[in-house]
């Protein structure tokens, strides 16, 4: 894999020393964040589509939060410090599947359910963190948190390439099922969509998504590049096909340009900010189209 | 009845008996699933931990004892022991960082300008202070004399008032780094951090640990 | 009556069907046939349980009792049902909505070859053919529920299942309902419906059934829709369990 991946790097590196390319470009790990943005972009959009319509998008951010849980656990049991995929991978799929397992079985309001969860993986994390305080150079959280694009190695992009291409392999299949679940389930039922099933699917594919975004984005705002590309592409588009397209463009837009600009400009941002910060910029882009084109004036019900 | 004859009649009839559903698998497979997870976790944490412990260096990090020349070595480690004493005259007296004239005088290596100092490409020293809002920073950058023996260095420290509540909380930032650049006159960025310092040339200087020491002669360190 | 044609709906049977939910008695006791190729209402008082005896029959409940369902050719059910969970605002068109709903392609990428001429002739069944783009939830009430019958005939039933088909069609859009059920039944689809408009039931329906958590009345309309049993059922006092 790492051949492969030279290979991509190499002549963008030579580009980037001869002037072709931005200066910055001679760092490897620009180019590995740029490249996880072209995988990260679209996937992100596309479930994000999904996010939107399912109407889970507090659920997804209790998903992110949890991750902070999972990196102190796994400092806790002795992963390396850069890169404690096991126990974030255990920890934050073991809380989306008891999340979706409680809001199933209980009478409790969805909002209630996350609430709780929320707050408990949060008063976790922060007992455990200030357990292994002594253990740590703090960088690390700051990395975690808000993502670090200095950090991304070669194995964050191997996690990255297998998990969207499962989310791939997974999501466009099953695309209308999982709508569908979640508009009417007893439709869903009868026409043979096991809606608890894909439900449990769909929770799992934004746990792992969360997990592989991390050091791009950072724990906090991952959920926030499921939403934010969506809801921007709801406000302009006219069909789903729109929806799906627009929200894909502008995720990786977002991404690509938070991580270009800051470097370009030399503005010392977390990588997770700058990218959440532009994809807001064409979110009020896409509010101001829709307010002011006549289009979209009769669509609003 | 259809026309007189019932249906079962006119066509075979598949019977159904249509199951009453109850919720009980759900929790089954959640438990099943949660076990899977559980057991692939703790066999995988368990398996990395067996294996080699490699320490892995950022492409913009330099291990100081293979990356560096020997005189450069004696540079850095000697600077090293200095940051301690210079964040410790910080903390301990009136805030102050020490002057490079100071430390010539007090004898206080790499600065003072002896044999080791000639023998290492006679580093040139200046300070900088940067006082900003609740942090506090000073720079000291060297750079040498006779470019063949010696790269540049700057040691970044960094003491952040931010923590007089006494809560536990950390500064986030470690008091001091030691960077180095190759170039005899390098270029400083406008603002000194981690990121600006990487783009403009520098790599961070990271120690090896007696254990890594330790592990390297028994052959067991892969870096 | 028309000659019989080759395909036939089934017959079902509800054979002492009851149903606990929570503590709660929903269903007690109730106990009728449907015939094969016919339409059969379903009416009583609100909370009665009969969207709960529908959701039995779709094996979807914890039901006590016996549901046989006894299959001629085919044995495919379609579902209208009363009211969907969602976003207003959703960019998504008609032609999304029954993409979503019938054909394994993701809906973003629009109706297929396979299944484009189908969701055009369930669209004009139903007279929706020339909403095809407009947005899902742009749509009022009665025009949505028209859209849910689309979909019930995709793909083409042997059971029809409704819930409450009527709700928000304004007359033309009922008339639209009886033609298509009466040309449903024609083709021998057995039809279950839920229905509340009692005039309809009497002038549609082969046979009633009325629901309230016992087993009220069943047989043909002319018989058992009289005034007094009509004022019965809709009274407050709900049936035993």
């Amino acid at each position: 894999m790492h051949a492969f991946y030279d290979l991509l790097r190499i002549p963008l590196i030579e580009m980037g020393r001869n002037g072709v390319l931005p200066e910055f470009f001679q760092y490897a790990f620009v180019i590995n964040a740029l490249l996880c943005s072209l995988l990260l972009g679209p996937v992100l959009g596309g479930v994000g589509t999904m996010v939107v319509t399912k109407r889970l998008a507090f659920f997804s951010q209790a998903v992110g939060q949890a991750a902070l849980t999972g990196v102190a656990l796994g400092i806790l049991l002795g992963e390396p410090i850069s890169a404690p995929y096991v126990s974030l991978f255990g920890f934050c799929i073991l809380f989306g599947l008891l999340m979706n397992y409680t809001r199933n079985r209980t009478n409790m309001s969805t909002d209630t359910v996350i609430g709780v969860f929320l707050s408990v993986s949060l008063a976790m994390g922060a007992c455990i963190l200030l357990y292994v305080t002594g253990k740590v150079n703090m960088h690390v959280l700051d990395n975690i948190l808000f993502g670090s694009v200095l950090t991304v190695n070669d194995t964050d992009m191997n996690v990255l390439l297998i998990i969207s291409g499962l989310c791939l392999l997974i999501g466009i299949p099953l695309y209308n099922r999982m709508l569908l679940a979640s508009f009417n389930p007893s439709l869903a039922r009868v026409r043979g969509v096991n809606a608890t099933l894909y439900d449990y699917i769909f929770i799992l594919m934004i746990t792992v998504l969360t997990v592989a975004s991390l050091k791009i984005v950072g724990a906090v705002l991952v959920e926030a590049l499921f939403i934010i590309p969506a809801a921007a592409a709801r406000n302009v588009s006219r069909s789903m096909k729109g929806f799906f397209l627009y929200s894909m463009i502008i995720a990786t837009a977002s991404c690509i340009l938070g991580i270009i600009l800051p470097m370009q400009f030399e503005i010392p941002v977390p990588s997770g900010g700058a990218i959440i910060l532009v994809a807001s910029c064409f979110f009020a882009l896409s509010v101001l189209i829709r307010a002011s084109s006549t289009a979209f004036r009769g669509a609003s019900a | 009845m259809i026309m007189g004859r019932k249906l079962e009649d006119m066509h075979p009839v598949r019977e159904e008996f249509v199951r009453p559903c109850n919720g009980g698998s759900e929790t089954w497979w959640l438990i099943g699933c949660a076990l899977l997870t559980l057991t692939i976790c703790s066999l995988s944490i368990g398996v990395r931990k067996a294996n080699v412990q490699s320490q892995s260096l950022h492409s913009w990090q330099l291990n100081a004892f293979r990356d560096l020349r020997a005189e450069e070595r004696g540079t850095y480690s000697a600077l090293y022991t200095a940051a301690i004493e210079i964040d410790d005259t910080h903390q301990n007296g009136d805030g102050e960082w020490l002057e490079v004239s100071d430390m010539e005088q007090d004898f206080v290596p790499p600065f003072v300008h002896d044999a080791a100092w000639r023998r290492q490409g006679k580093l040139v020293w200046q300070r900088k202070l940067l006082p900003a809002g609740t942090l506090d920073m000073a720079l000291y950058l060297g750079e040498p004399q006779q470019k063949e023996i010696s790269g540049s260095f700057l040691l970044v420290m960094q003491h952040s008032h931010g923590n007089g509540s006494g809560h536990a909380a950390p500064s986030t930032h470690p008091s001091h780094e030691i960077w180095y650049s190759p170039s005899p006159h390098p270029r400083l960025p406008a603002s000194y951090t981690d990121q600006a310092l990487i783009t403009s040339g520098w790599k961070e200087v990271v120690p090896l640990r007696g254990r890594d020491e330790i592990m390297r002669t028994k052959g067991e360190n892969v870096s | 009556m028309t000659v019989p044609t080759n395909a036939m709906g089934p017959a079902i049977h509800f054979e002492r069907v009851g149903l606990q939910l929570g503590g709660n008695c929903i269903l007690s006791n109730v106990d009728f046939s449907v015939e094969p190729g016919t339409i059969h209402c379903i009416i009583g008082p609100n909370g009665g349980g009969k969207s709960s005896l529908v959701r039995c029959l779709l094996g979807q409940m914890p039901h006590t009792g016996t549901i046989r369902i006894g299959w001629g050719t085919g044995n495919v059910i379609g579902y209208v049902p009363q009211s969907l969970d969602f976003d207003r605002t959703l960019p998504m068109t008609v032609k999304d909505f029954m993409a979503m709903i019938c054909q394994n392609r993701p809906a973003f990428c629009g109706l297929g070859r396979k299944y484009g001429p189908i969701v055009e002739h369930a669209l004009k069944m139903v007279g929706m053919e020339g909403k095809r783009q407009r947005p899902f939830g742009a749509l009022s009430g009665g025009e949505r529920q028209r859209v849910l019958l689309a979909q019930g005939l995709i793909p083409k039933p042997d059971l029809l299942v409704l819930d409450e088909p009527g709700t928000g069609l304004d007359k033309a859009g009922a008339s639209i309902m009886r033609d298509l059920l009466a040309d449903l039944k024609e083709r021998g689809v057995t039809i279950l419906m839920i229905h509340h408009d009692l005039a309809e039931v009497r002038d549609m329906a082969d046979s009633v059934t009325c629901i309230n958590r016992n087993l009220v009345f069943s047989g043909e309309p002319e018989v058992e829709l009289t005034p007094e049993k009509i004022l019965n059922v809709f009274s407050p006092a709900g049936g035993t369990c």
